[in-house]
C-alpha cells in the first residue's frame, strides 16, 4: 500500500476481482438488498459470494469494506441486523454505516469490528466526528462531497478519526444523506430504498434531434445527437427558468480529483475513494489502474499529471470537475 | 452506387443466408450460455424478476438479431429476423456487433458506451441493468461467445485485440490507433 489508501467499488465478485488485480488497497461492496445505497437490479453480493470475496481479497493483501449505509426502516430493522451479522461472519475488514441504530447494533454484535462512517451520515465538523468516535468507536469518516479541500484540511487538524475522501465518480449535489428528491417522482430515494432514480422508472427515447431522458415519465433532459448524455436524476435535470433551459442545480459531470491527490495527502487524508459500484469491471479496472499509478507516482515524488486525463471518457456527460474541492462559493 | 432495390435484395440474401445457418450458430451460442451458467451458476439468478423474459440483442451491422432468455437454470439464444417494431421483448439492446461483444464480456464500460450514443436501449431500463449485472457476474470471455470451447483459451486474446482495434478505429474516424 502507498501513502494514501485506494478504496475502490465492487458491485459483483467479478468487479471485486478486477479492482484487486488492478491495485486496489481496499474494495467496498454491499449485500443484495436495501441495506446498501446501490440497491440496483442484479447488483451486489449474497452471503456466500461475500465470504469468497473476502477470502480472495485477503489472499492478495486487500481489504473488504461492507457498506450497510442506508437508514433502517421502521418495522423492517431485521434486514439491517441480518446484514451486520453476515458482514461480521464473513471476516470483512470494516462496516461502513450511517444510521445511529446500525452503528450501535454493529458495536453491540462485535466490539472489535472496525466501523467507518458513511458519507451518508454527512459528518463535516470535528464535533460530529468526535460524537461518532466516542459513542461507537468509529475509526474512519468518509467526508461529504460538498466540502472544499481547505475545509477538509481544517477538519483533519481536529479530527480524532481517519479521513476518507471521494476522488472520482458521480457526484451528489445535496448534503449527503439528506436528499429525497428522487422519491418525490419515483417513490424511492437513496437513504430509504438504497437507490436514486431507480432504473425501472428511467427511460430513454431517441429522436431525430437527440435523446430525451425521463424519470417516471417526466422529461429531465434532452441531449442533441452526438453529445454525451447523463443518467436522469432530478438534481441533474435541465429546467426552464426565465425563458432559458439550464442545469439549475448541478450539471451532469463527474468528479475527478486526481490533480488534488498531493494536496489531499499533505492535508492528512488517509484514504481516497472511487464511486461507481453500479458501473462494472471495465470501469473499475481502468479507474483503479490510473489512480494506482498516480498514487505510486506521488510516493516516488513525481507528478500525477501524466495520468490525469486518462479517464475522461468514463465521466458522466463526458465532462469532469474537481467539484467542491475547489469551490469559491459559500 | 448500388440501387436501393439491389440493396434490399442484397440484404434479403444475407438475412436468408444467416437464417440457413441458424442451427449451427444457435448451437454454438447455446453452448456458450451453458458454459457460462456452469461456471457461475448464481450469475443468471441476478436477473431476479427478469428471469425467463426474452431480450432482443440487435447487432445493427449483422443481418439478423438474437433473442436471449436466461434463468437461474440456464438459458437459450435464438436467431431472429429484425422487425421494425419488435414485440414481446422485455428490452431491446441495439448497437454495432463489436460494441455488443465488448459489453457482453465486460471489456467495455456500459454507461459510457450508452451515453456516448453507441448503444440504443428500449423497453424496461431495470431489465437492461439486471442483464448487464448478470453478464458481469458470469464473467464471460469473448471466445466463450464466438468459438467452440476447446479453442476458447487460445483465441480469446486475439479476439480481444480485433474487437478493441475495431472500436478504436471507429472512434478515430475509421482509422486504428497509430495510423494517420
Amino acid at each position: 500500500m502507498g501513502s494514501i489508501e485506494l478504496v475502490c467499488p465492487a458491485g459483483s465478485p467479478a468487479m471485486l476481482e478486477a479492482a484487486v488485480e488492478a491495485g486496489a488497497d481496499s474494495v467496498y461492496c454491499g449485500l443484495r438488498d436495501e441495506t446498501n445505497a446501490r440497491n440496483f437490479p442484479g447488483l451486489n453480493f449474497d452471503a456466500t459470494e461475500l465470504a469468497r470475496a473476502v477470502d480472495f481479497a485477503h489472499r492478495r493483501g486487500s481489504k473488504v469494506l461492507v457498506a450497510i449505509n442506508t437508514f433502517a426502516r421502521a418495522g423492517g430493522e431485521d434486514r439491517w441486523r441480518d446484514s451486520a451479522k453476515t458482514a461480521i461472519a464473513t471476516g470483512a475488514d470494516a462496516i461502513i454505516a450511517a444510521d445511529l441504530a446500525v452503528l450501535a447494533h454493529v458495536r453491540e454484535l462485535s466490539p472489535t469490528m472496525r466501523l467507518h462512517l458513511s458519507v451518508q451520515a454527512a459528518a463535516n465538523t470535528p464535533e460530529a466526528i468526535r460524537f461518532y468516535v466516542e459513542t461507537f468507536g468509529v475509526r474512519r469518516v468518509v467526508v461529504p462531497r460538498v466540502m472544499s479541500a481547505p475545509e477538509i484540511a481544517e477538519l483533519i487538524k481536529e479530527s480524532s478519526a481517519e479521513i476518507e475522501a471521494f476522488v472520482f465518480g458521480g457526484l451528489c449535489v445535496m448534503t449527503e444523506g439528506r436528499c429525497a428528491l428522487s422519491s418525490y417522482v419515483s417513490g424511492q430515494s437513496p437513504n430509504l430504498s438504497g437507490v436514486c432514480s431507480p432504473p425501472e422508472a428511467v427511460s430513454f427515447e431517441r429522436t431525430a434531434e437527440g435523446m430525451v431522458s425521463r424519470l417516471s415519465g417526466l422529461a429531465l433532459d434532452k441531449t442533441p445527437t452526438g453529445a454525451t448524455a447523463g443518467y436522469p436524476t432530478l438534481c441533474k435535470g435541465r429546467f426552464a427558468a426565465d425563458g432559458e433551459a439550464a442545469y439549475l442545480f448541478e450539471e451532469p459531470t463527474s468528479l475527478n480529483a486526481m490533480g488534488l491527490l498531493a494536496r489531499l495527502g499533505e492535508a492528512g487524508v488517509t484514504a481516497v475513494k472511487i464511486e461507481g459500484r453500479q458501473r462494472g469491471k471495465a470501469y473499475v479496472a481502468r479507474v483503479t489502474r490510473a489512480f494506482r499509478k498516480a498514487i505510486d507516482a506521488l510516493d516516488r515524488g513525481e507528478s500525477t499529471a501524466p495520468y490525469e486525463h486518462m479517464l475522461t471518457d468514463l465521466a458522466e456527460g463526458g465532462r469532469e470537475t474537481q467539484g467542491a474541492y475547489n469551490k469559491r462559493w459559500r | 452506387m448500388m440501387h436501393p432495390l439491389e440493396e434490399r435484395l442484397d440484404a434479403r440474401v444475407l438475412i436468408d443466408l444467416a437464417l440457413v445457418l441458424r442451427p449451427p450458430v444457435e448451437m454454438l451460442l447455446n453452448l456458450a450460455v451453458k458454459r457460462a451458467w456452469r461456471r457461475s451458476a448464481n450469475a443468471f439468478g441476478r436477473l431476479g424478476p427478469y428471469q425467463g423474459r426474452p431480450y432482443l440483442i440487435d447487432p445493427e451491422d449483422l443481418p439478423v438479431a438474437f433473442a436471449l432468455t436466461l434463468t437461474k437454470h440456464g438459458g437459450t439464444v435464438k436467431l431472429v429476423r429484425r422487425t421494425p417494431r419488435p414485440l414481446g421483448y422485455v428490452a431491446v439492446i441495439a448497437g454495432e456487433f463489436v460494441d455488443l461483444l465488448a459489453l457482453f464480456d465486460g471489456s467495455a464500460d456500459a454507461d459510457s458506451t450508452f451515453f456516448a450514443g453507441e448503444l440504443t436501449v428500449t423497453g424496461d431500463t431495470g431489465a437492461v441493468l439486471a442483464l448487464h449485472n448478470a453478464l458481469e457476474a458470469a464473467d464471460l470471455r469473448l471466445a466463450d461467445l464466438l468459438v467452440p470451447a476447446p479453442l476458447a483459451p487460445g483465441l480469446d486474446p486475439i479476439l480481444h485485440r480485433i474487437v478493441d482495434w475495431r472500436r478504436a478505429a471507429r472512434r478515430n474516424g475509421g482509422k486504428p490507433h497509430g495510423v494517420h
